[in-house]
């Protein structure tokens, strides 16, 4: 499994080099059309990603994830969530670099196959930065309306939550 | 959307500072934060570049469409218009390919040239379309096959079984992304049928 998630980017470039030495039809232009359109692409996000990753780094520095987690806390412990989880998921679904460094304090400080640790690994994997996602994706287009989307994402990330923290239980 | 999320936390994350008496590292977090966004566009930028020119590539050479054909009644459940008009179906299919593949880095730029042309099909261009919300909440809990950051931040950490998780994450993921989708293509059915009514 390891070794065939890890060579499938080798595949598809051999895929990619096999067509440019086969094809006469200068498929290198195409490779440079679809590489600068993504030098483009990556430039124009950066004025979102300034924001969102301020944004992040402050929320961590300031303890904001800490505080909302204890206010939050009787909320969790009724619908069986453990507690010590808790900053884990305030920023998950803010920032991908912000989450995983909570989920290293928490396998230091509780361990990596505790229920808790156990948990909160399960969420980080059946789950994304659901905020972060949705304001590049939306603000790439210049789409200001976003309708459904967020409590339809908000929604299935609680689901994905509550099931995670069943499934823990049965296969730790 | 993305203003409303930074004033939010930017207002939250003052008042969390005051309180905690951490109100200088709130100001050395603003440039580390500043400063990580470029760092992470300059790592960004070689991937995204070879990605998207390999991609360029496999789709003149004809064989994005032929992936596409396989996943072509998936392709057509999850994005009607797109799949109508042939507008951003490609990067869709590739998109759902990288997220399966644990390619996250490489499924933003597909997802993003998807609503690009999205945008082409759409006819209020404030208002986002059903498919690029079905898209974007597709991202946002995807089935993954193969954590691998995952597994590797684990076994640093010293688990003694670290890629134990991978069948409650698949199971997890799996109805996390379905619960979504489903979600998702019902409030947009929904949605029709309410503004049929008004008209």
């Amino acid at each position: 499994m390891k070794l065939i998630s890890s060579s499938i980017v080798p595949v598809i470039l051999c895929i990619t080099a096999v067509l440019l030495l086969l094809s006469k039809k200068g498929l290198i232009e195409s490779f440079n059309k679809g590489a600068r359109s993504g030098i483009k692409t990556s430039v124009s996000l950066l004025p979102g990603l300034v924001l969102m990753c301020t944004a992040a780094s402050m929320f961590t520095a300031s303890g904001a994830g800490e505080l909302l987690a204890d206010i939050l806390a009787p909320v969790t412990e009724f619908i069986n969530i453990p507690s010590d989880i808790l900053p884990f998921l305030v920023v998950r679904p803010i920032s991908g670099s912000a989450s995983n460094s909570v989920l290293n304090e928490l396998f230091d400080s509780i361990g990596s196959d505790s229920l808790s640790g156990f948990t909160a690994s399960v969420i980080a994997g059946s789950s994304d930065t659901m905020f972060y996602i949705f304001a590049v994706y939306f603000s790439s287009v210049g789409v200001k309306n976003t309708r459904y989307a967020v409590p339809v994402g908000l929604f299935a990330m609680l689901f994905v939550i509550l099931l995670a923290c069943a499934v823990s239980r049965i296969f730790i | 959307m993305l203003g409303k999320t930074f004033g939010v936390m930017c207002i939250v994350s003052f008042i969390a500072a005051g309180i905690n008496g951490r109100v200088s590292e709130l100001s050395a977090a603003v440039f580390t934060g500043a400063a990580r966004a470029v760092e992470l566009t300059v790592s960004l930028l070689g991937m995204m570049c070879l990605w998207c020119g390999v991609m360029n590539v496999l789709k003149d050479a004809g064989a994005i469409e032929k992936a596409a054909r396989l996943i072509s009644p998936v392709l057509k459940f999850l994005f009607p218009t797109a799949y109508k008009t042939g507008n951003g179906i490609d990067e869709c299919a590739a998109n759902i390919s990288a997220n399966l593949l644990g390619i996250g880095n490489a499924a933003t730029p597909f997802a993003i040239s998807a609503l690009k042309k999205m945008q082409l099909d759409n006819p209020t261009p404030e208002r986002a379309s059903d498919d690029m919300i079905t898209l974007a909440v597709m991202n946002s809990s995807p089935i993954s096959l193969m954590p691998m950051t995952l597994i590797t931040l684990r076994n640093a950490a010293g688990s003694t079984d670290a890629s134990r998780i991978l069948v409650p994450v698949w199971i997890c993921s799996f109805f996390g992304s379905v619960l979504s989708v489903l979600l998702s293509r019902a409030l947009a059915v929904s949605d029709r049928k309410r503004r049929k009514k008004k008209t």
